[in-house]
This record gives C-alpha cells, sequence and structure tokens, in this order.
C-alpha cells in the first residue's frame, strides 16, 4: 500500500465514522459491573472487552471488590445486575472460488449484520458465591438461547484464592479468551481448526472458544499474577458417551506475569495450556438411530502449547503483544473411516493492542496474524498444505463516550483468510471482509 | 459559599455574614502577595489607640441552645458574635496593620486558646505565620480543637482535649490565613484566628477599645475584621514617640 | 500484505519504546494522569476534586485532593501524608466506601498516579510530610488490657462521639461535619471491618494522627503508648469479626 492509499483509506474510515456519529445517540443505562462499583470501563478493561490486571484479578475473585459492598444486601439498592449488550455493524464480504451449482464465483455481499443481543447479568449472591447468566440471540431468527450461566464458588478451602470453583457453561481459560477479543470479523483459527479430510466429516467439530459445560478449578496468587485452571467439560457437539462425565474432556491452564519496575517492558506473562476433548465414535441404536449417551470407543482431540504475553509502556495505555502457539491432533477414527491415519497441524497467532496515550483512552488500535499450518492430513493422499490458513485482522476502535453506566464505541476493521485448496476444484479460496459497527451497552 | 457549607441551616444568616466577611479579608490580607517581614529595632514606634464602634444597633441575638452535655455546659450560652458595650463599642474585632513590612519582633509567648464552659476563649485574636498556640481545656468533657482555613475550609490540625487541665502546644501554618477554629464535638463553639505575616495586630476589648504599639513612624492602612459585621479599613499616620488615636466603625450586617 | 503489516508492527514497537524510555525517567505525572484517567477519574473527577460523576450518588464521598488532607497517614495531625501513606489506602482499601483495592496494579502505575494526585495541592510543593508517628510494638491482646482499654475509653470520652457502647451514637454524634460540609457519623465500632484497616496498628495510628477533614482528633497529646494499646485491643473486643480472626490466627487485614 503506498503512502497515498493508506492516507485515502484513513480519510474513508474518517468519513464513515462521522457518517456513524450522526446517526446514534449514546444509550445512557446500566452496565452491570460498572454501575455497582461506580467504576468506568477502562478500570477493568485495556480495551473493552480485553480485560486489564484490575479486571482479571476481580473475575478471578469472583467479581468481589470485597469491600463489603459485593452481595446483593451490601450493594446499593440501586443496583440492578443486567446489562445489555448490541453492535450493530456494516459488513462486506468477499469470498473467491466458491463451488456453486454454475461452478466456480466469486461473491460478495454486503449490509447490516442480523445483529442479535447479550443480556448479561451477574452478580453476587451472597460473599463469596456470584454468578453469571447471559441470554444471547434474540435475531431476527427469534432465537434465545443462554450463552453462559455458572455458579462461582471462592475461597472453598480456609479462606485461599488457590480453590475456587465454578460449574455450568462457561469459556474454559483460553490464552486469548475468545468471548473478550477485539476482532469481530473473525475467529481465532487455532481455538477452531480441526485437521480434515476433503470432503469428509470430522466428530471433533469443538471450537475450544465456545462455551463448554463443565466444572472449573482456578487458583490465583493475591493479585492474580500466578494462575491456574483445570477443567472438567463435555465435548458439546457429541452425541454423548455412556461415561460418568458425559463425553469426558479435560482443559489446565497455568500462567504467570512478571513486572518490571523500570525500563520500556512493563508486564510479561507465560503460560502452558493443554485440551484434552475426547468423543465417542461407536453408539448403541435403535432402528438405526444413536441412542443420546450411549456412545463407546472414546477418541481424543488434543491441543497444547504456550503463550507469551508482553505489555510496553505503561500498564495504563500499553502496547501490548500476545503471541500464542499451539499444536493439534485428532485421532484416525474421529474422521469415521474417510482418513487413514491421525491428523495433526500447528498453529497459533500473534496479537496487538494499542492503547494510545490519547486523552481518557478513547482509541485503540488492533491487529491479529493467525497461522494454521497442517503436519499430518488425516488422508495421506491429500495435498500437504490442504486447509493451511493465514488470516490477519486490522481495526480500530473509538469510545465516543464512556461512564460508570454505559459505553459507545464506533469500530472499524478489515480481515483476510486465505486456505489451502477448500475452493471449488481444489483452488485456494479467500474471504475477505470489512466492517464499520457501532458497539454499544449500557 | 464554601463557609456556608460547613454551617447547619439554624445559623445560616450568621455564617452568610462571617463567609461576606471573609470574602471581604481575604480581598483584604489573605491574597496579597507574601512579601518577606524584616525584622528590626523599633527605636522611637508610635503607638495606635482606637476603638472600633458599632453603628446602628446590634442585631438581636438569641442564646446558644446547648445540645449536648448539658449538665455540664448548661442549657444556653449566651451568643457573643456582636459584644457591643453601652457607648457602641464592639469586641472581638481584629485590628492590624496593612503593608507593613519591617519593625518589632514576633511575640515571644505563644497565643493562648482556652476551651472554657463549652465556648472559646478568646473569640478572635491576630497570629503571626508559624506562631505556637498553646490550647488548653479547663472542662470535664472531651473537647476537641480543630482549626481549618477558613477560606477552604481545610483541616490545619485537630486535637482532642479529653480531660480537665490538659494542655498541647501546636504550630500555626507558615502562610497566612484566616484560620476558623471549630470543636466538632460541640458545634456551636467557634474561634477566629487572623494569621498575619508581622506582628502588628490587636484585638477589642469588651469596651472595643485597642492598641497597637512599637508602630515605626509612617502613614498605614489600619484595617479592622470582625466575624459577622465584616472589615473596613482607616488610614493612620504614626508619629514618632506619639500616640495616634483612631476610630473605626462597622455596620451590623 | 503479511510483510507490511508486520513492518507496520515493528514501527509502532519502535515509536512507544522510545516515547516510554523518556516516560520512565522524566514523565511519571504525565504517566500517573494516565492511571488516573483509567481508574480513577470517574470518582475523583479530572480537576481532584472529589466530584466525579459517580461521586453524587455515593453516601461517602469521593476524597478531594485538593487540600491535601487525608484520613490515613502515619504522619501526625496536620501533616501530609507520605508517599506510602497514600499506596497503603490504593493496596488496601477502604473498606465500606467505593474504594476498592489496587493492589493487581503494578507497582509502576501506582507510585505514578500517587505523583499525579499530589499535583492537585499545592501543599505538597510547599510542604514536607512530618515525621511519622512512631507505633511500638503491640503487647499482645488480652483479656486484661480489654479491661484496661474500657477504662482508656471511658477516662478519654470516646463515648461523647462513639457512644459508651461504642455503637457511634454518643452525645455528639449529630450534626457532625466534615471539611467539605458533608455529615457523618462516628464509625460504628461493634461493626466488623474498620474502615482505615483491621491491623491493631492501623487503629492505634488513627488515635494517634487523627482522622484529617474529620471530627476525629489526635490523641498523640493527651494518650500513652501504653494506655493506647489498650484501647487498641478494647475496640477489637467490640467487633464481632476481631474474634474470629483471633481464632484463625489472622490479627487483622484478612479481607
Amino acid at each position: 500500500m503506498t503512502r497515498h492509499g493508506s492516507l485515502r483509506v484513513v480519510a474513508q474510515v474518517a468519513i464513515f465514522a462521522i457518517v456513524m456519529f450522526a446517526f446514534i445517540s449514546p444509550a445512557s443505562a446500566i452496565p452491570a459491573f460498572a454501575r455497582k462499583y461506580s467504576l468506568r470501563c477502562t478500570a477493568c478493561h485495556e480495551s473493552w472487552p480485553v480485560l486489564n490486571d484490575f479486571g482479571r484479578n476481580f473475575r478471578d475473585n469472583g467479581y468481589q471488590l470485597r469491600l463489603g459492598r459485593d452481595d446483593t444486601v451490601t450493594a446499593d439498592p440501586g443496583y440492578w445486575p443486567v446489562a445489555i449488550h448490541v453492535a450493530p455493524s456494516y459488513v462486506y464480504k468477499k469470498v473467491t472460488n466458491q463451488a456453486t451449482d454454475q461452478g466456480n464465483k466469486d461473491l460478495g455481499s454486503g449490509g447490516v449484520a442480523d445483529a442479535g443481543m447479550d443480556l448479561l447479568t451477574a452478580g453476587v449472591l451472597t460473599p463469596n458465591i456470584s454468578f453469571l447468566v447471559v441470554p444471547t440471540g434474540f435475531a431476527s431468527n427469534g432465537n434465545v438461547h443462554l450463552e453462559s450461566y455458572w455458579a462461582y464458588f471462592s475461597r472453598l478451602i480456609k479462606n485461599s484464592d488457590w480453590f475456587n470453583v465454578r460449574v455450568g457453561q462457561f469459556e474454559i481459560d483460553l490464552p486469548a479468551s475468545s468471548h473478550r477479543n477485539l476482532e469481530l470479523t473473525d475467529s481465532f483459527l487455532l481455538y477452531a481448526y480441526h485437521p480434515s479430510v476433503p470432503g469428509g466429516t470430522n466428530l471433533a467439530g469443538y471450537d475450544m472458544g465456545a462455551n463448554q459445560r463443565g466444572v472449573e478449578i482456578v487458583g490465583h496468587d493475591a493479585n492474580s499474577l500466578t494462575r491456574y485452571t483445570a477443567t472438567i467439560f463435555t465435548a458439546h457437539d457429541s452425541l454423548g458417551s455412556a461415561n460418568g462425565f458425559d463425553s469426558p474432556s479435560f482443559y489446565g491452564h497455568l500462567q504467570k506475569y512478571f513486572r518490571f519496575n523500570d525500563g520500556p517492558v512493563s508486564q510479561a506473562e507465560v503460560g502452558l495450556w493443554g485440551a484434552l476433548a475426547n468423543y465417542p465414535t461407536q453408539y448403541l441404536t435403535n432402528g438405526g438411530v444413536p441412542i443420546a449417551g450411549s456412545g463407546s470407543h472414546l477418541q481424543s482431540s488434543t491441543r497444547y502449547g504456550m503463550e507469551a504475553n508482553i505489555w510496553f509502556g505503561p500498564l495504563a495505555a500499553p502496547l501490548h503483544l500476545d503471541l500464542v502457539y499451539g499444536h493439534g491432533s485428532d485421532k484416525k477414527d474421529l474422521f469415521q473411516g474417510t482418513a487413514d491415519r491421525s491428523g495433526s497441524f500447528n498453529g497459533g497467532f500473534l496479537e496487538a493492542i494499542w492503547v494510545p496515550r490519547a486523552d481518557l483512552m478513547h482509541w485503540s488500535v488492533f491487529g491479529r496474524y493467525d497461522l494454521i499450518r497442517n503436519q499430518t492430513q488425516p488422508l495421506s493422499t491429500a495435498p500437504s498444505n490442504f486447509n493451511d490458513q493465514n488470516q490477519w485482522t486490522v481495526g480500530a476502535v473509538y469510545t465516543i463516550a464512556y461512564s460508570i453506566r454505559d459505553e459507545v464505541a464506533l469500530h472499524a476493521e478489515i480481515s483476510s483468510d486465505k486456505a489451502k485448496g477448500v475452493g471449488y476444484g481444489g483452488l485456494d479460496q479467500r474471504t475477505d471482509s470489512i466492517m464499520f459497527g457501532v458497539d454499544f451497552v449500557y | 459559599m464554601v463557609n456556608a457549607m460547613s454551617a447547619g441551616g439554624r445559623l445560616h444568616g450568621r455564617v452568610a455574614r462571617v463567609g461576606i466577611a471573609i470574602v471581604a479579608l481575604t480581598a483584604l490580607v489573605a491574597m496579597r502577595p507574601v512579601r518577606a517581614y524584616e525584622v528590626a529595632t523599633v527605636t522611637n514606634g508610635g503607638s495606635i489607640e482606637g476603638v472600633v464602634t458599632l453603628s446602628g444597633s446590634a442585631p438581636a441575638t438569641t442564646p446558644i441552645k446547648v445540645t449536648k452535655n448539658q449538665d455540664y455546659c448548661g442549657q444556653a450560652i449566651p451568643d457573643p458574635v456582636y459584644t457591643v458595650d453601652g457607648s457602641g463599642g464592639l469586641a472581638n474585632v481584629i485590628v492590624f496593620l496593612k503593608d507593613i513590612t519591617k519593625g518589632k519582633a514576633a511575640p515571644t509567648e505563644p497565643l493562648a486558646l482556652v476551651n472554657s464552659k463549652c465556648m472559646f476563649s478568646p473569640r478572635a485574636q491576630g497570629a503571626m505565620v508559624s506562631e505556637q498556640v498553646k490550647i488548653s481545656s479547663e472542662d470535664t468533657v472531651l473537647h476537641n480543637t480543630h482549626p481549618q482555613n477558613a477560606d477552604t475550609n481545610a483541616t490545619i490540625f485537630n486535637v482532642a482535649l479529653p480531660f480537665k487541665g490538659f494542655s498541647v502546644t501546636k504550630p500555626l501554618p507558615s502562610m497566612p490565613m484566616m484560620i476558623k477554629v471549630k470543636c466538632d464535638a460541640h458545634e456551636w463553639m467557634h474561634a477566629w484566628i487572623m494569621e498575619l505575616d508581622h506582628p502588628y495586630y490587636a484585638t477589642t476589648g469588651a469596651d472595643g477599645h485597642f492598641t497597637i504599639k512599637d508602630v515605626p513612624p509612617g502613614t498605614y492602612t489600619l484595617a479592622v475584621w470582625h466575624e459577622a459585621a465584616g472589615a473596613n479599613t482607616a488610614p493612620v499616620t504614626v508619629a514618632a514617640g506619639q500616640t495616634t488615636k483612631s476610630k473605626i466603625t462597622l455596620a451590623a450586617k | 500484505m503479511f510483510y507490511r503489516v508486520a513492518q507496520s508492527i515493528l514501527l509502532l514497537v519502535g515509536a512507544l519504546l522510545a516515547g516510554s524510555a523518556v516516560a520512565a525517567n522524566t514523565g511519571d505525572v504525565k504517566t500517573g494522569k494516565l492511571v488516573y484517567e483509567r481508574y480513577c477519574l470517574s470518582c475523583h473527577g479530572a480537576q481532584g476534586n472529589g466530584q466525579g460523576e459517580a461521586a453524587e450518588y455515593m453516601s461517602i464521598k469521593p476524597r478531594d485532593y485538593r487540600q491535601g488532607t487525608y484520613k490515613w497517614r502515619s504522619t501526625p495531625s496536620g501533616s501530609l501524608p507520605l508517599d506510602s501513606d497514600l499506596e497503603h489506602t490504593l493496596l488496601n482499601g477502604l473498606y465500606g466506601t467505593y474504594m476498592p483495592t489496587w493492589r493487581a496494579l503494578d507497582e509502576r502505575s501506582r507510585r505514578d498516579v500517587i505523583a499525579y494526585i499530589k499535583t492537585f495541592s499545592p501543599r505538597f510543593g510547599t510542604e514536607k510530610p512530618q515525621d511519622p508517628i512512631i507505633i511500638p510494638p503491640d503487647p499482645g491482646y488480652s483479656v486484661a488490657s480489654v479491661a484496661r482499654g474500657d477504662a482508656v475509653y471511658k477516662k478519654y470520652n470516646c463515648a461523647q462521639c462513639h457512644g459508651a457502647g461504642g455503637q457511634g451514637d454518643g452525645p455528639s454524634a449529630h450534626e457532625l461535619k466534615d471539611d467539605w460540609g458533608n455529615g457523618l457519623v462516628p464509625y460504628d465500632l461493634t461493626k466488623g471491618h474498620v474502615k482505615c484497616g483491621d491491623k491493631s496498628t492501623d487503629i492505634y495510628r488513627v488515635f494517634m494522627s487523627g482522622l484529617a477533614g474529620t471530627p476525629m482528633p489526635t490523641f498523640a497529646d493527651s494518650l500513652s503508648p501504653v494506655d493506647a494499646w489498650d484501647l487498641v485491643h478494647f475496640i477489637q473486643s467490640l467487633s464481632p469479626l476481631y474474634a474470629k480472626n483471633m481464632a484463625s490466627g489472622e490479627t487483622g487485614g484478612a479481607r
């Protein structure tokens, strides 16, 4: 891109932002925690919705500040633990080498996306027992489902932060949360990717970033600088196995943060993570139809890797880089006879979030580069780079206004995803997206 | 107004007047650029003797209703704000010279502020910056002496006087300011200390009279300040070894 | 495209490295302003006057920084606080108020925001904090000390504000105001946690430093260390929480 060209893009974004600005009037109601504790979003979020140190510690403490004003009795009577989040946006998407009945086509289409709504309700029932329930959906298809629901029991043993338990449906403690990320037009390839056979099926289709049902044990030091989580969950897209814990799957995560009192680096983090999801490959049937909960012959889909985060500049307005690497493998039998061996891949992403030293942290700029490289194709005759993927996203958020009760921000983003051999006739397929949106929570 | 906020509604009228008085004083003293005062031997100083009178009749005051420790403090205390004698002399007026940069040394004895019979004594007095103030209690009830910058209400210090006979000496701030002293335990107790960067000040007695001694010869502005009646000034010329008479009036507000 | 993106990121890192290297040496107040805007502004206000957007709805008002008046100090009545005193409040929060603990913040952010908060009061430019109050070691909680402390409580007329039973209902408990004209009531010592800290030294310190800006005076000139420790133990005996903490071996600070 030439300098001239990038200026033109900036101008276009600016014009669009002004147009968007004219169409919205900031809502003024109440994001649950902000109102409850009279803090602005910036107190807990590096750049909404990415958590900062204070936010991480608040979350690990069961969304409690522990100064006698947490539960429904001691919080201000005006506190109503409900917040609403909506993000109307215009998205234009272009896909190349799309297989159609009319042959190979490039497709491009845009419009205001059929947005849903998150209804976030969360709070503290009694000291050290907190909850979160998030019904989501409400889009034009009318579907509403529970995105998350959990209860969190803090300090179960000897008033220690090292043993807390969460029960319900929640996002496992991934290196970078896929529910709290800035990018809206793409997902983390590393979390969602599974090796595949061209045109075939894979029983293990779960996205690690989706919410899972299970039990999580969380432990951390007072400031959440050293923390672990251990989770047992049910692989949610499985038909169900005949085990004491249906389709038993396991996840573990260990993190350590380091702080530096001088120099350009203010904080760094390293972590290890691993997931072992199990899927039944055989079922009892009735009239040829598998009986739910009768699965057996579990086969594993494993992921493990490490992460490193580094923060440059003050943590109040940092440049935050996040590098995550993972290795994944799915067992041969998961491919239902279409594969001749297990499949494996390496993948990861590098994410950058920059909060400029602008007044009141109105801006944040972000970008992410995702990479998937197959190591072993489950079908030995498939091209070795089948479904290798490269994806990048760059965007910016401008917060028009935020207070202890609401936030409204403009969001602009472009992304591009290239996948090898998945398009028409084994051609590469490329998906480009551009998005302008307004994101508000109240 | 900050000062008005610090008092209950019952006292609002008076407090508003005090506020006006403080604003007037601020114009007179506090916001003036601080010039270092130079101590020098005054060999042929003159004196200023005068009287401050209240023009018109003093507003009617109602006795202060004692709301706590009535067994010790009594049921009511006469309101000391307008203490006027038969000839109109107004007590508790701080009289001071403006723009004097050279002269006698600071007093050596610390200022006294006595908690007695659930009131402060004296009601008003001048002080030199950084001067020590000896705070004492003659009462058996707990008092606290809590001087605040009258302009900002900022606490200067707050010392407990838990029993009879207890005394403590504390320094006043190093910047000229009007100080309002309160006792939080007995909300009707107030005193005023005007901190100046020189020692040429006096307080009028029960008859409204005052004396300022050892004034280097010259022409000055004599200023007066009263917590409710506000401020006034008059030119005064002091001749070597002579006593200059002065009479200033304040209007009741 | 990828290389261009990578190049831009590298350029950004370079620019930021250069910027923050300067900030680490000279820019503490400037960085502190960012920390303040991120965490503090909603209550304490852009002008540091304690009148942020949330202040109106709070019964205990956020601190107005402009006078340099701070309740929690290790220094005598009338003195400015030490930086370590301000950090103590950041680390511990104020129980029962909206001031949370900011322990999770890094030391640098805390240091910078303290430097920034001090700029709201000109006093920090012209005055030096006095030496901190010396707190002798706690001789230890005992029934005998509590009994002696009860006598000290009576002798020193604590009941004038805090009431005979320590419930904050003494004869002078009403019509109390702070420096800002906000009404306030004496602390109910039977409630549990103590706002300025549950450690025995926290309670001792309050007697000796007073709570600047409030009616709570200093007793440093009238109360001996021996009597003060007995009084600390008596105050602790009034708190239902303290008995529990004694049992679990924690003498305070449990949050």
